[in-house]
C-alpha cells in the first residue's frame, strides 16, 4: 500500500507528464520549426556551396578549388549584366511596387465600385505560366504583328508601330505587370491589419488623404512594403523567362543568361553556374539585411493592438469612379488580353492572330482533347495535393519562425531569418539534384513519389512564407500575447488562439500565392518527377515542347479556372475565422 | 464593428479546417509508389531468345528519353501489345535533364534505367560516363553504318531534320529560298528568326561544309539582325504567326504537323538536309537488362519503326516511308556525328559569340 509520500510523488510525476505539459513546452515546437527549415534549406545550400568549389559534377571526385569563381568573376561582361540585371529587377520592383500597391489600397481601403469582383481575379496574371504570358505579350506589342500596334496604327493612320517590346522598357512592363499581383496579395494584408486611429488623427490635423497615405498609411505598411520589394527585386534578378524571349531579341542580356549558357556547355558547367548563383545569393542576404534594418523597430509598426481596430474605408465620393476606371483599365490589359489571346489561342486548331474573318476556325476539340488524357487527371490531382499541402506545411512552419525572428531577441535569430529566406535563389535544378542524391543515400524510400515533391516545393516557398508571415507577425503588438500569458496561457495555447488568428491576413495571402506559384513549378520538379507523380507544369511543358500550343493554351485556361475557386474558397474559410472587418 | 475572436472555439475551427485541407489534399494524393526494386536477373543463355530472358527476367522495362510523353505513352503501349508480359515505365526530359538524372542517379549507387533515348551529344557524354552496355541488337543489321556505333554501343532509332522554314502569307513563291545562301539575301533583313540554342546545327554544317563556309554563312545571317528566340517551339509558332518570315533552323516534322492544322507555314527541301540524330542506348547496370534489350530491338524493329511514323516522327531505319510522305524521301541527309561532341564548347563560344550570348 502507498504511503502519503509515495501517493504525493506519483502526484507530483503526473504533473509533470501532463501532456500538454510535452506539448505545450515551445522549445519543442520552435526547436522543430527550426530544425524543418535548417535541414530543407541547408541541404541544397551545402550543396551550391560545395559544388562552387568543384570542377565538373558536385556529386564527382575532384579537388576543391575557386577557380569558378575566378572565371565568373573576373570576367568583365559578367558585370555589364549584372548591372542590366540590376536595372531590370529594380525597374521591376518599382512598376510592380507602385501598381500592386495601388490596386490592394483601392480594394481594402475605398469605396470602388466593382472591387469584390476583381478582388479574385486579381491573381490570374500570376496563374498564366511566364512563357504564355510572356508570348501573349509579344503578340500584343511586337512592332511587326502585335495586334495592339496593329489596331492603334489604323485607327490613328500611323506609319510606325506606337509599342516595340523587344527591350528593357519592354521587359520591365511584361515582368512587372506579371509580378503586380504578388505586390496586391502581400499589401492587401498589411492595409487590412491597419489601425484607423493614426490615420484618423492626421485627418482631423488637416492632413487630406493623399497626404495621410502618404505619410501614415504607407509607412505602416513598411515591413509589408520592404517585403514586396524585396521579394520583386530578387524574384526579378533570377527570372529567366522574359529575358530569354524578349531580351535576347532586343540585345538586353541579364546575369541569369550566364548560368543558362554555363549549363549549356558540353558538359554542363554546373560548378561555374553554382559561382554565378551564389552572386545572386550574396546580393539576398544583403537584401535581407537592410530589410531587417528598416523594420527592426518592431513596436512602430505595431497596428494590431489591444485597442480595437477596424481599417476605415475612405468615401472616394465622385472619385471612385475614377478609381473604378483605374480597374477596369488594369484588368483590360492584365487579365483580359492576355487572358483573351490564351483563350482564342485555346479555341483554334493552331495560332493565328485573333480576326472576325477567322471565327469559323473555332473549335472545343483541344478542351476535348484535355479531358480525354488521363494524364491530365494523375496531373491535376498531385498537382493539387502539393499546392495546397505545401502551402499549409509552409504558412506553418513559417509562422513560428517569423515569432522567432520578430517576438524574441534571442542570438542567431537574423540568421534564422537569412536561412530561411536563402532558398529563394537555389536554382531550381540545384535543388533537384540535392533531393535526388540525399534520398537515394539515406534510407527513406520517398524517391519518385509525391513527397519528394513535395519537400521541394516546401523549400522552394518558404522564403514566400517567411516574407508574408514576418510582415504580418511586425504588425501585431505584444500586449496581446502578454495578456494572454497573463490569464495563464502557455506559450502554444497563447500562439494558437491568439498569434495564429491575428495573423490571418498574412496567413492566407501567402498560402494562396504559394498554391498558386506551385501549380507552375517545374525547374526542380523536372529532375524529381515519375510517370506517377507527373505534375501539371511537367505537361503543360511537355505538350508545349511537343508544339501544342492550343491544348497548352486550353489546359491553362481550366488551370485559371481551379485555381481562382480555390483562391475564393481560401478567402470565403478565411472570412469565418480571426478578426474580421464589416 | 469590431469584432475580436479570442474564443477557443475560432481556433479549433481554424485547426479543424487547416487538418480538413490537409487531410482532403492527402486523400488526392497517390499511395507513395516504392522505387522499382531492382531483381537479379537470370543469366540469358545462347539458346534462350531476348523475349525468353525478358519474361524470365520479370518483363519490367524504364525508358529514360526525350520523346515527348504523348507519343511515348503510344510507343510503350505498342510494344506491351506486342509482348503482353511486360510492364513498362518512363522519365521524360530534355536531353541534358535526362543526363543529370541518370548520373546524379550513377553517383549515388543507383541504376533505374534500362534503356536511353536522346539526343546525339548526350548519348554520347553517357557513353564516355561508363553508363551505357554494347548490344548488338539482331535488327541492328537492317540499318547503314553511319546510323551505328562500330562497338554496338548505340543505334539512331529517329532523327529530326532541322530545315529552313517560311511563312507562306508573307513570302511570293517567287521570294522562296532554295539553298542557305538565299537567306543571305538584304530583302530577308530583320525578318530572320534564330533559335538561340542550335549549336548542333552549326556543329553539323562544319562537318558537311568545312569551318570557312560555315562561319561565313553564319557571319551574313548575323547581319541580317535576326531575331533570337529560345526554343524551337516558340519560334515556329512565331514564324506561323508571321513575327518573322524566314527561319534557317526549325524542325521538320514540327513545320509538318502546323501546315496540317492550316497554319501559313512551309519548309525548304535544301542539300543537304541536316538531321539531328536519336540514339537508343541500353543500360550498363539497369536493373533489366533482358527487358532493355528486347525493348531496343523491337524499337529498331519495321513494328517499332512503323510506330514512330505512324506519330508523325522521322523513323530511321531504311525502308519505312515518312508520314506526311517526303519529310526524308529524296533527301541528301547529313547525321549529326556523336563524337563531334568533343567540340562541342568551340563552336558554342563561336555561336555564343555570334548572337552575344552571355554578353
Amino acid at each position: 500500500m502507498a504511503t502519503g509520500a509515495q501517493t504525493n510523488r506519483i502526484k507530483w510525476w503526473f504533473q509533470r507528464l501532463r501532456v500538454p505539459d510535452l506539448v505545450d513546452s515551445r522549445l519543442w515546437v520552435m526547436g522543430a520549426a527550426i530544425l524543418i527549415v535548417l535541414y530543407l534549406a541547408g541541404v541544397p545550400l551545402g550543396m551550391l556551396f560545395w559544388g562552387s568549389l568543384k570542377v565538373g559534377n558536385p556529386a564527382e571526385a575532384s579537388p576543391l578549388t575557386l577557380q569558378n569563381f575566378v572565371k565568373a568573376y573576373s570576367d568583365p561582361r559578367s558585370f555589364t549584366l549584372l548591372a542590366n540585371s540590376i536595372i531590370y529587377a529594380a525597374g521591376t520592383c518599382v512598376f510592380s511596387l507602385g501598381l500592386g500597391t495601388t490596386m490592394a489600397f483601392i480594394i481594402e481601403r475605398t469605396n470602388t465600385p466593382l472591387k469584390s469582383l476583381f478582388t479574385a481575379m486579381a491573381l490570374v496574371p500570376l496563374i498564366i505560366p511566364g512563357v504564355l504570358h510572356t508570348i501573349s505579350w509579344i503578340l500584343l506589342l511586337s512592332p511587326r504583328i502585335g495586334a495592339l500596334n496593329n489596331v492603334l496604327m489604323s485607327a490613328f493612320g500611323l506609319a510606325e508601330a506606337p509599342f516595340d517590346v523587344y527591350g528593357m522598357g519592354g521587359m520591365i512592363w511584361v515582368e512587372g505587370l506579371h509580378l503586380s499581383p504578388l505586390v496586391f496579395v502581400l499589401m492587401a494584408a498589411a492595409f487590412r491589419s491597419m489601425d484607423p486611429a493614426l490615420e484618423e488623427a492626421a485627418l482631423t490635423s488637416g492632413a487630406n488623404h493623399p497626404i495621410t497615405f502618404w505619410r501614415v498609411t504607407f509607412r505602416l505598411s513598411l515591413p509589408a512594403s520592404a517585403a514586396a520589394m524585396l521579394l520583386m527585386f530578387i524574384r526579378g534578378l533570377e527570372s529567366f523567362e522574359v529575358p530569354a524571349l524578349i531580351g535576347l531579341r532586343g540585345g538586353v542580356n541579364v546575369f541569369t543568361s550566364r548560368i543558362w549558357l554555363a549549363l549549356k556547355e558540353f558538359p554542363p558547367d554546373y560548378g561555374l553556374a553554382a559561382a554565378f548563383a551564389v552572386g545572386l545569393l550574396m546580393i539576398s542576404v544583403l537584401g535581407i539585411l537592410i530589410y531587417n534594418r528598416v523594420t527592426s523597430r518592431s513596436e512602430q509598426f505595431a497596428t494590431v493592438t489591444g485597442k480595437g481596430y477596424r481599417p476605415h474605408i475612405i468615401d472616394l465620393g465622385n472619385w471612385r469612379y475614377l478609381t473604378g476606371l483605374i480597374f477596369v483599365l488594369y484588368f483590360f490589359f492584365l487579365v483580359g488580353l492576355p487572358l483573351f489571346i490564351l483563350l482564342w489561342a485555346s479555341l483554334n486548331p493552331s495560332y493565328t492572330a485573333p480576326g472576325l474573318d477567322k471565327i469559323d476556325r473555332l473549335t472545343l476539340e483541344n478542351y476535348t482533347f484535355v479531358l480525354n488524357m488521363a494524364r491530365a487527371r494523375t496531373a491535376f490531382k498531385n498537382s493539387l495535393f502539393l499546392s495546397i499541402t505545401s502551402g499549409v506545411l509552409v504558412m506553418l512552419v513559417t509562422a513560428i519562425i517569423s515569432w522567432i525572428t520578430v517576438k524574441t531577441k534571442w542570438p542567431g535569430r537574423t540568421a534564422l531569418d537569412v536561412v530561411t529566406f536563402l532558398p529563394i535563389t537555389i536554382p531550381g535544378i540545384v535543388l533537384g539534384v540535392s533531393l535526388i542524391w540525399v534520398y537515394l543515400i539515406l534510407p527513406i524510400p520517398i524517391y519518385g513519389t509525391v513527397w519528394i515533391l513535395l519537400l521541394a516545393y516546401i523549400t522552394r516557398y518558404m522564403p514566400y512564407g517567411i516574407r508574408t508571415n514576418s510582415a504580418a507577425m511586425v504588425q501585431i503588438h505584444r500586449e496581446l500575447e502578454e495578456a494572454s500569458y497573463a490569464s495563464g496561457g502557455t506559450w502554444l495555447q497563447t500562439f494558437r488562439r491568439v498569434t495564429l488568428p491575428l495573423l490571418k491576413p498574412g496567413l492566407i495571402s501567402g498560402f494562396i500565392y504559394i498554391v498558386v506559384v506551385s501549380f507552375r513549378e517545374l525547374s526542380s520538379s523536372i529532375l524529381l518527377y515519375s510517370s506517377r507523380s507527373i505534375v501539371l507544369s511537367i505537361l503543360i511543358f511537355d505538350l508545349w515542347d511537343s508544339g501544342q500550343f492550343p491544348i497548352v493554351s486550353a489546359l491553362s485556361v481550366m488551370m485559371i479556372g481551379i485555381l481562382i475557386l480555390i483562391v475564393v474558397a481560401a478567402r470565403q474559410v478565411g472570412g469565418y475565422f480571426g478578426v474580421r472587418t464589416e | 464593428m469590431i469584432m475580436r475572436s479570442f474564443k477557443h472555439k475560432t481556433v479549433y475551427c481554424i485547426a479543424v479546417s487547416l487538418a480538413t485541407i490537409a487531410i482532403v489534399a492527402t486523400a488526392c494524393a497517390p499511395a507513395a509508389q516504392p522505387t522499382v526494386a531492382s531483381t537479379q536477373p537470370p543469366e540469358p543463355t545462347q539458346e534462350m531468345t531476348l523475349e525468353q530472358a525478358a519474361q524470365a527476367e520479370g518483363g519490367q522495362v524504364m525508358v529514360y528519353t526525350s520523346m515527348n510523353i504523348d507519343d511515348l505513352e503510344v510507343i510503350l503501349a505498342k510494344f506491351k501489345e506486342k509482348y503482353p508480359f511486360v510492364n513498362t515505365d518512363y522519365y521524360r526530359a530534355s536531353g541534358e535533364d535526362v543526363i543529370q538524372k541518370a548520373l546524379t542517379e550513377s553517383q549515388a549507387g543507383q541504376h533505374f534505367a534500362d534503356v536511353f533515348e536522346t539526343n546525339a551529344f548526350e548519348v554520347y557524354r553517357l557513353m564516355q560516363e561508363g553508363l551505357l552496355a554494347p548490344f548488338d541488337a539482331p535488327e541492328r543489321a537492317a540499318y547503314p553504318d553511319n546510323a551505328k556505333d562500330p562497338d554496338g554501343y548505340w543505334t539512331v532509332d529517329r532523327i529530326n531534320t532541322v530545315v529552313i522554314a517560311y511563312n507562306t502569307e508573307l513570302v511570293d513563291p517567287a521570294d522562296v529560298p532554295k539553298t542557305y545562301d538565299d537567306l543571305l539575301d538584304p530583302k530577308w533583313k530583320g525578318l530572320v528568326g534564330v533559335e538561340a540554342s542550335d549549336v548542333e546545327l552549326l556543329t553539323d554544317m562544319v562537318g558537311a561544309w568545312g569551318e570557312e563556309k560555315t562561319y561565313s554563312f553564319w557571319e551574313g545571317i548575323v547581319a541580317q539582325d535576326p531575331g533570337i528566340v529560345d526554343g524551337h517551339t516558340e519560334l515556329a509558332e512565331f514564324v506561323a504567326a508571321g513575327e518573322y518570315a524566314v527561319s534557317p533552323n526549325l524542325y521538320g516534322h514540327r513545320v509538318e504537323s502546323l501546315k496540317a492544322k492550316d497554319a501559313t507555314i512551309d519548309w525548304v527541301r535544301t542539300d543537304p538536309v541536316f538531321a539531328y540524330t536519336q540514339l537508343l542506348a541500353l543500360a550498363a547496370d539497369g536493373p533489366h537488362p533482358a527487358t532493355g534489350k528486347l525493348f531496343v530491338n523491337w524499337l529498331l524493329s519495321e513494328d517499332g519503326q512503323t510506330a514512330i511514323r505512324d506519330l508523325g516522327r522521322i523513323p530511321n531505319r531504311p525502308g519505312i516511308e515518312t508520314d506526311p510522305a517526303g519529310l526524308t524521301e529524296g533527301l541528301n541527309l547529313y547525321y549529326t556525328v556523336p563524337s563531334l561532341a568533343e567540340h562541342y564548347n568551340d563552336y558554342a563560344a563561336k555561336w555564343n559569340e555570334y548572337f552575344s550570348l552571355g554578353e
